[in-house]
C-alpha cells in the first residue's frame, strides 16, 4: 500500500502496469478507467500521454466489441478525446482520438461533430483520411440533397461548399507520388463539386496540371489506380472538358479532342480489365446524364449549342465503335441531349436530328444482337436498349412505335417499374396529339388476360404506395396522374364533363396532400402546388395552391 | 566504559533511543524530545528535557512513547501509524496489561487495540461494536487522555458507519472544542459528513464553506480544505446543481495530489453521484469503477462504490459484474451500511 514516504513515480508505474495488464487481460472497461485516471492526473506530461495511449487502446477494443450500438462507448470517448486534444494537441494520440471520433460521427452522419473533431487537431496522416472521408460523405449528401431539392438551393450550395472545404484540405498535399485509389476518389468528387460551384479552372487544374494533375499522373503512371477508379477519373475529365467548353476556357476543337481522348482511354481500360465492359456501361450511362445535366443548366443559347455540338460530335464518332457499350452510350447520350434540346423551341431541329441518330444506332445494336446473339453484354442490357429506342422514337414523335416497343417488353414481364413509368410518360406525351391516350396514361392499356399490361399512372401509384424505396416514384405517379387528367379534361368539349374531370384532377392533388402533407419533398411539393394553382384558376377559384387546399 | 562513551560523543554518535529509559515525544516535524513527560492532556504534551520543559500541541505530535514500555507496544504503535492495523492488533494482543505498573502504558495498549478494532471494523472485517465499547470505556476512565480527539473521531466514524449519525455528531462536536486548528477543522469536516448523511446539504455546505475559508496552509489543513471542497461539490449536487458540481470535481482531479487515496476515492464517488443525478448511468459506473480499481484501500468509499456498481453494471449489459460487486460488498463489508442497503 502506498504511503506518503513512498516514491510517487513508482506509484505511477505500478498503476500504469495495472492499466496495461487489464488491457492485455481483455478487461477493456477496467483498463480504460485506470488509464483515464492516470492521463487526467498527469496532464501535459510524457507519462500522462503514455497512459492516454493505453486508454485509447482500451476504447478501440470497446468499440470493436460494442456491435451496432456504440453510443455507450462514444459517450465516454468524446470527453476523453477532447481532453487529450486540449492537453497534448500535437500528439499522434490526440490525432488518433480525433480521427476515431470523426469516423464515428461520419458513420452517424453527424457532420457538425465530425467537423468539430477534425478542426481540433492539426493535419496529420491520421486525420487526412478522415478529412477525405468527411469530404466524400458530404459530397454524397450534397448529391442526395440536390436530387431531392431538384436544384442547387442555398442549403444545397452550403453543403457543396462544406464538401469542397474538406476535400480541398484532404487533397492539398496530394501529388504524383501520393495518388492512390482513395485520393483519386477524393479528387474526382472535388472536381465535380468545383464544376457545380462554377470553379471550372480550379477543377481543370486538379486534373490537368502538368506537375500534379490527376490525369497527367494517370498518363505517366497508369498503374497508380485501380482500373475502375481510373475510369471514373476519365469520366470526370470529360465533365471538366465540357464545363471548360461552356465557360469558354477552351474552344470546341480542343474540347472534342480531349473528350475523344478520354473516351478512348475509357475503352482501353475497359478492355484490359476483367468485368471492365460492365463498368464502362455504368460509367457511360452516368456520363450521358452528366452531359445532359450540364446542357440543362446552360441557359445561354450559344453556349448550349456549342456544348451540344461538341458532345454530339464526340458520341457520333463513338457510335462507330465495335463495342456494344460505346455504341449504346453514343445512342443514349444522343437521346438524352436531344431530350434536353427539345425542351427549348430553338433546339427542336437539332433535337430531332439527334433523336433520329440515336434511334438509328439503337436499331443497329438490336439488329446486330439478332444476327450475333450474345453480343449485348450483359444480356439484361437488351431491355435497356429497347427502352432507349422507345425513348428515342417518342422523342421523334413516333409515340405509337415507342409504346408498342415498351408493351412488348412488358408482355414478357409487366413488373418492370421503370418500363411502366416510361410507357406512362410516353402515353402522356402522346396525349397532346391524341387525347384518348391521356386516358391510357391514367388507366393503362394493352389489355391481355383480363388486365392491362401497361399499368398507367393510377396503378403505378397504387403499386408504389407505402413502399419507402419507391416513394419518389409514388409521388411522381400521383403528380403525373393529376397532370394527365387535367390535360385530358382540357380536351373535353362538354363544359360540364370538362369541369367534372378538372375537379377530379384537383382531388388527385388535394387527397394526396391530405394523406401525405410533405408530398415527397420540397421540389415535388412545388410542382404539385404549381399544377394545383393552374387547376384552381381553370375552375375559377383563387389560385392559392396547396395552402388553401390544406385548410379544407 | 566512560572512555568509550566519550569516544562515541566525539564522533557524533549517541546511544540508540531504544536503549534509553526515557519518555519520548515524536513531533511530526523536527527532532524527537526525550526526557520525562510532565503533562499529557488532550490538547498537548509537556516533556522535561534535561530539566527544561518543552511544549507540544497534540496536532503537531506524531506519537508519544513511555519509559519502560514493552517492545510490542512500540511496534504496534508504529504499525498503526503505517496503517497496518491487522499486524498491529496481532502485536498488541500479545501484551498483557496485568503486569504493567505505568497506567499510561496500559491506557496506550487499550487505546491502540480499540483503535485497530475500530479501523478494521470500518474496513468491514472487525467488530465495530467491540471497538465502540473499548473506546468509550477508555474515555470514561481518563477524560483527559491525550488520545481524546483521535478516540472521538474514531467513535464518530464508527457510529456513522453503523447508521447512527446523531451519535456520531456528538463525538465530532467534541473535536470542534479542541484548541488545535487541525483537530477543530477535522471535527467540522466530519460534522459536515454527518449532515450529508442526514440529507442536510444546506447545513453541511455552511461547514464546508467555513473550512474552505480557513487561512491556515499546513499540509494537514490543505488536505482538510480539499476534503471540504469535495464536500461542497456533493452539496451542490444534492441541491440540484449537478453539472456545476461535476465541473468542480473534474478540476480537482487535475489539481489534487493523485497519490491521496482518500481524496480521490471521495472525488470519484462524488462524480458517480453527480452522473446519477444527471441520468448518465454509464459515466456514473465508470466513476465508481475507478474507486473500485484504484482506491479500494478506503473501506467506506470502496463499499459505497461496490454498492453502486452492483446496481449499475446491469445497465451496461454486465450482470455478472454486478453479481461480482455484490459478492465483494457482502464478503468484505458485511456490517457496513452499504452492504445492508436495499
Amino acid at each position: 500500500m502506498f504511503n506518503a514516504e513512498d516514491d510517487r513515480d513508482q506509484l505511477f508505474e505500478a498503476r500504469f502496469r495495472v492499466a496495461f495488464l487489464l488491457l492485455k487481460l481483455q478487461r477493456a472497461w477496467d483498463a480504460m478507467v485506470v488509464g483515464d485516471f492516470l492521463a487526467r492526473t498527469n496532464p501535459g506530461t510524457e507519462r500522462g500521454l503514455r497512459a492516454a495511449a493505453v486508454t485509447l487502446a482500451s476504447f478501440s477494443t470497446l468499440l470493436n466489441d460494442a456491435g451496432d450500438d456504440k453510443s455507450s462507448v462514444t459517450s465516454q470517448l468524446e470527453p476523453f478525446a477532447e481532453y487529450l486534444v486540449a492537453t497534448w494537441p500535437q500528439s499522434s494520440e490526440a490525432a488518433a482520438a480525433a480521427a476515431a471520433l470523426a469516423q464515428l460521427s461520419i458513420i452517424d452522419k453527424d457532420w457538425e461533430k465530425a467537423e468539430k473533431y477534425l478542426n481540433l487537431v492539426p493535419s496529420s496522416n491520421e486525420t487526412a483520411s478522415k478529412r477525405r472521408d468527411l469530404g466524400i460523405s458530404l459530397y454524397v449528401e450534397y448529391l442526395q440533397a440536390k436530387r431531392l431539392a431538384g436544384e442547387e438551393t442555398e442549403a444545397v450550395g452550403q453543403l457543396r461548399e462544406r464538401a469542397i472545404k474538406w476535400l480541398e484540405l484532404a487533397t492539398a498535399e496530394v501529388g504524383p507520388d501520393s495518388f492512390d485509389s482513395s485520393t483519386i476518389d477524393a479528387v474526382n468528387a472535388l472536381s465535380r463539386l468545383l464544376i457545380a460551384g462554377q470553379r471550372i479552372e480550379d477543377a481543370a487544374k486538379l486534373l490537368f496540371d502538368d506537375t500534379r494533375g490527376l490525369i497527367k499522373t494517370l498518363e505517366a503512371k497508369p498503374g497508380v489506380a485501380e482500373p475502375r477508379t481510373a475510369m471514373d477519373a476519365y469520366r470526370t475529365a470529360i465533365q471538366v472538358s465540357a464545363a471548360q467548353l461552356v465557360a469558354g476556357g477552351i474552344d470546341s476543337d480542343v474540347a472534342v479532342s480531349q473528350m475523344q481522348t478520354y473516351v478512348a482511354k475509357l475503352q482501353e481500360l475497359a478492355q484490359a480489365t476483367a468485368g471492365g465492359e460492365e463498368v464502362l456501361g455504368g460509367i457511360f450511362l452516368a456520363l450521358a446524364k452528366d452531359l445532359k445535366e450540364k446542357l440543362a443548366e446552360t441557359k445561354d443559347v450559344a453556349k448550349r449549342n456549342r456544348l451540344a455540338d461538341a458532345v454530339l460530335l464526340v458520341v457520333g464518332e463513338a457510335g462507330k465503335s465495335e463495342s456494344f457499350n460505346t455504341q449504346y452510350w453514343a445512342a443514349s447520350t444522343k437521346t438524352e441531349i436531344a431530350k434536353e434540346l427539345a425542351s427549348d423551341p430553338s433546339g427542336r431541329e437539332k433535337a430531332n436530328k439527334a433523336f433520329a441518330e440515336g434511334a438509328a444506332i439503337l436499331t443497329r445494336i438490336l439488329a446486330k444482337e439478332e444476327s450475333t446473339p450474345g453480343w449485348i453484354q450483359p444480356a439484361a442490357a437488351k431491355t435497356q436498349v429497347r427502352i432507349s429506342l422507345s425513348r428515342a422514337q417518342s422523342g421523334m414523335g413516333d409515340h405509337q412505335s415507342a409504346v408498342l416497343g415498351l408493351g412488348e417488353i412488358l408482355d414478357e414481364n409487366n413488373g418492370l417499374l421503370d418500363v411502366q413509368i416510361e410507357a406512362a410518360e410516353i402515353l402522356t406525351a402522346w396525349g397532346a396529339k391524341s387525347p384518348p391516350r391521356y386516358r391510357d396514361a391514367i388507366m393503362g392499356g394493352r389489355r391481355k388476360a383480363g388486365s392491362n399490361v401497361i399499368w398507367g399512372w393510377g396503378k403505378i401509384a397504387q403499386m408504389t404506395n407505402n413502399q419507402p424505396n419507391f416513394s419518389e416514384q409514388f409521388y411522381d405517379a400521383r403528380y403525373q396522374l393529376a397532370k394527365s387528367r387535367f390535360l385530358f379534361a382540357k380536351t373535353i368539349a362538354n363544359a360540364e364533363q370538362r369541369t367534372d374531370e378538372i375537379r377530379r384532377a384537383e382531388k388527385d392533388i388535394t387527397s394526396t396532400a391530405a394523406l401525405y402533407p410533405e408530398l415527397g419533398g420540397e421540389a415535388k411539393k412545388k410542382e404539385f402546388d404549381a399544377l394545383l394553382r393552374i387547376i384552381q384558376k381553370e375552375l375559377g377559384q383563387p389560385a392559392t395552391g396547396l395552402a388553401a387546399a390544406n385548410k379544407k | 566504559m566512560k572512555s568509550k562513551l566519550l569516544l562515541l560523543i566525539a564522533f557524533g554518535f549517541w546511544l540508540p533511543t531504544a536503549l534509553q529509559a526515557e519518555d519520548r515525544v515524536y513531533p511530526k516535524t523536527g527532532a524527537t524530545a526525550s526526557g520525562k513527560i510532565t503533562k499529557l492532556l488532550p490538547g498537548g504534551v509537556v516533556i522535561s528535557v534535561r530539566g527544561k520543559d518543552q511544549n507540544y500541541a497534540i496536532d503537531d505530535v506524531l506519537k508519544v512513547s513511555f519509559d519502560g514500555e514493552p517492545k510490542g507496544l512500540e511496534r504496534g504503535r508504529d504499525q498503526v501509524i503505517q496503517g497496518q492495523y491487522e499486524q498491529a492488533l496481532e502485536e498488541l494482543k500479545k501484551l498483557s496489561p496485568a503486569g504493567i505498573d505505568d497506567p499510561r502504558i496500559v491506557e496506550d495498549i487499550v487505546f491502540y487495540r480499540s483503535f485497530c478494532d475500530g479501523k478494521l471494523g470500518l474496513a468491514g472485517s472487525g467488530d465495530k461494536q467491540a471497538a465502540i465499547n473499548g473506546l468509550i470505556a477508555l474515555a470514561k476512565r481518563n477524560r483527559n487522555t491525550h488520545h481524546l480527539y483521535n478516540l472521538s473521531e474514531m467513535l464518530g466514524e464508527l457510529h456513522l458507519a453503523i447508521g447512527k449519525p446523531a451519535d456520531a455528531a456528538i463525538y465530532f462536536n467534541l473535536m470542534t472544542s479542541a484548541e488545535g486548528a487541525e483537530t477543530k477543522a477535522k471535527g467540522l469536516y466530519r460534522l459536515g459528513e454527518v449532515e450529508l448523511a442526514q440529507g442536510k446539504a444546506n447545513e453541511a455546505k455552511l461547514r464546508f464553506e467555513q473550512l474552505s475559508a480557513t487561512a491556515s496552509n499546513s499540509p494537514e489543513m490543505i488536505r482538510i480544505k480539499n476534503l471540504a471542497e469535495i464536500g461542497l461539490a456533493i452539496c451542490l449536487n444534492e441541491q440540484g446543481e449537478s453539472q456545476q458540481a461535476l465541473d468542480k470535481l473534474n478540476a480537482m482531479v487535475q489539481k489534487y495530489d493523485s497519490t491521496d487515496q482518500g481524496l480521490f476515492a471521495r472525488i470519484n464517488n462524488a462524480k458517480g453521484a453527480c452522473y446519477q443525478k444527471l441520468d448518465k448511468p454509464q459515466q456514473a459506473l465508470l466513476s465508481y469503477l475507478q474507486t473500485d480499481l484504484l482506491f479500494f484501500t478506503e473501506p467506506e468509499a470502496h463499499a459505497e462504490s461496490l454498492y453502486h456498481l452492483k446496481n449499475l453494471w446491469p445497465t451496461n449489459g454486465n450482470p455478472s459484474r454486478a453479481a461480482d460487486a455484490q459478492a465483494r460488498l457482502v464478503s468484505r463489508y458485511a456490517s457496513s451500511t452499504w452492504a445492508n442497503k436495499p
